[in-house]
């Protein structure tokens, strides 16, 4: 066949390949491939052009070029439509499939402790207040009737920043700074961190939280603290809870007691979460001590009080059933996650 | 603290079970638990109750919250005639700290190993049998909750 036949058959072959073509970027590129590639309908036929009769041999070369060029243009021409349909039609996206969830943070579970207890106590009229973490010694200790030397010192073992300031032991100072500047009567409740120079264990750390509760008025009788202790423990563990008070002491109260609750897990029965006793403890309380008020110029005839103090971790541990009080300083999502 | 309750019915009649007695105490402000099988208390102690630190002072709770009769430890005690102070010249340099110092000069005493029956009792509570001279002292502070100490005169220089 005469090389320009040939040209005319190619250029008829690609309008018909054109027609039939699916619109897909591999369709087109394996047709640039066979008309234009290296091997490709194209380049074989102007290889023939050099053997041609000297007379047609530059017909044949003009009317070759000229659809090589037709050819690359339709091809750039259909790249760009099979280029924006594939934009405007994405294939990947599946409408039915769930979204991603973000993750909420949860409140810690000693916050959410911390709350409960607050909530209660302000529902009964008291108010919260904050004190300093690094205190003197005499607001922790002296101002609360634990002289230094005093055997009682040993009852916690304190971190000392200097000789006169430590991180607070309890939230206790609190009660003599609120009494310096405020006059009874009081009725406040006091959330914070306190800090003990105790070996780190299953159940104790260097650091917890205690809520402190102060009343001060005149002719506070320990039956009211009995009152308002049971509407708390019911409150926060539930009605069916017993609990009942325990002579202790405390250098700031007299007379001191703490306050058992008949253990969750056993009902009373005794178990090896309560050592068999059936009972666990929550807080510490008392009348406060005469010797606290003259410390901040209350006068001693006039006003009475009571005090307590709990141990929000504690609480926490009882509540949710945890056995490992490190816990709640590992920061572990794993363990807070399961406190929404 | 940990006291045995063989040794606290030297001073009292104890009729109830151990754990009954840890409740009676606990209740009584002196947070008690059974320990080494049922022989022993092991009592938690707060600052206001010095006088709970001995045999004889738990002995004294328990005799008040059952009604029972207190029996102090019998003394029998063989004097001479030569005074102690002839022999040794106590001076007490800051009074206020130190209201009184008391000692007693005992003749004639063997080292040697401490009865069974004693290095038992001082075994519940915790602490080890050395010899009869420490022993002794260390008895008399469970039992009594007084602290003493012994010397040896021929040691004593001055």
């Amino acid at each position: 066949m005469p090389l320009l036949k040939q040209i005319e058959e190619a250029g008829r072959e690609f309008a018909r390949e054109v027609e039939q073509l699916d619109a897909s970027m591999e369709a087109l590129d394996s047709l640039r491939i066979r008309y234009l590639g290296r091997k490709g309908k194209i380049p074989s036929l102007f290889d023939q052009v050099p053997v041609q009769p000297k007379e047609s041999r530059s017909e044949a070369g003009m009317i070759l070029n000229n659809l090589k060029k037709e050819i690359e243009d339709r091809i750039a021409a259909l790249r760009k439509v099979t280029v924006s349909k594939s934009e405007t039609q994405p294939t990947h996206l599946d409408l039915n499939l769930p979204g991603d969830s973000v993750r909420f943070g949860t409140l810690h579970p000693v916050e959410h402790t911390m709350q409960d207890v607050k909530n209660i106590f302000t529902s009964i009229g008291f108010s919260v207040a904050y004190g300093p973490e690094i205190d003197d010694d005499y607001h922790n200790f002296e101002a609360l009737n634990i002289p230094k030397h005093h055997p009682a010192r040993d009852m916690q073992d304190t971190f000392y920043v200097s000789e006169d300031v430590v991180l607070r032991t309890h939230t206790s100072n609190t009660q003599i700074h609120i009494m310096e500047k405020e006059q009874p009567p009081l009725r406040v409740i006091v959330p914070g961190r306190v800090y003990r120079n105790e070996a780190v264990s299953v159940r104790s750390y260097c650091l917890f939280h205690q809520v402190e509760g102060l009343y001060i008025n005149r002719s506070v009788s320990f039956a009211e603290l009995k009152g308002t202790l049971e509407f708390f423990v019911g409150k926060f563990f539930g009605d069916d809870v017993k609990f009942r008070f325990r002579p202790s002491f405390f250098p700031f109260t007299e007379p001191s007691a703490e306050v058992d609750i008949s253990c969750l897990l056993c009902g009373g029965s005794g178990c090896p979460a309560c050592k068999n006793k059936g009972w666990v403890e929550i807080l510490g309380c008392g009348m406060v001590d005469p010797e606290v008020f003259r410390h901040v110029g209350y006068d001693p005839e006039e006003w009475t009080g009571y005090a307590f103090g709990m141990g929000i971790e504690k609480l926490a541990m009882l509540k949710y059933q945890i056995d490992d009080i490190r816990l709640f300083f590992n920061s572990d999502v794993r363990f807070l996650r399961q406190f929404v | 603290m940990i006291v045995s309750i063989d040794w606290l019915r030297e001073f009292v009649d104890i009729s109830l079970e151990p754990d009954k007695v840890a409740d009676l105490l606990t209740d009584a402000g002196l947070e008690s638990d059974v320990v080494i099988q049922g022989k022993a208390l092991d009592i938690e102690i707060t600052p206001n109750r010095p006088d709970c630190m001995s045999h004889l002072g738990i002995a004294r709770e328990i005799a008040v919250l059952t009604d029972r009769k207190l029996k102090y430890p019998e003394l029998i005690l063989e004097e001479s005639s030569d005074l102690a102070s002839d022999l040794i010249k106590v001076e007490i340099e800051i009074a206020e700290k130190c209201p009184r110092y008391a000692c007693r000069i005992v003749r004639n005493v063997k080292v040697g190993v401490s009865p069974s029956w004693m290095k038992d009792r001082l075994e519940i509570v915790g602490l080890r049998a050395i010899n009869n001279i420490v022993d002794v002292s260390n008895y008399v502070l469970m039992e009594m909750g007084h602290p003493l100490h012994t010397f040896d005169l021929g040691r004593i220089a001055g």
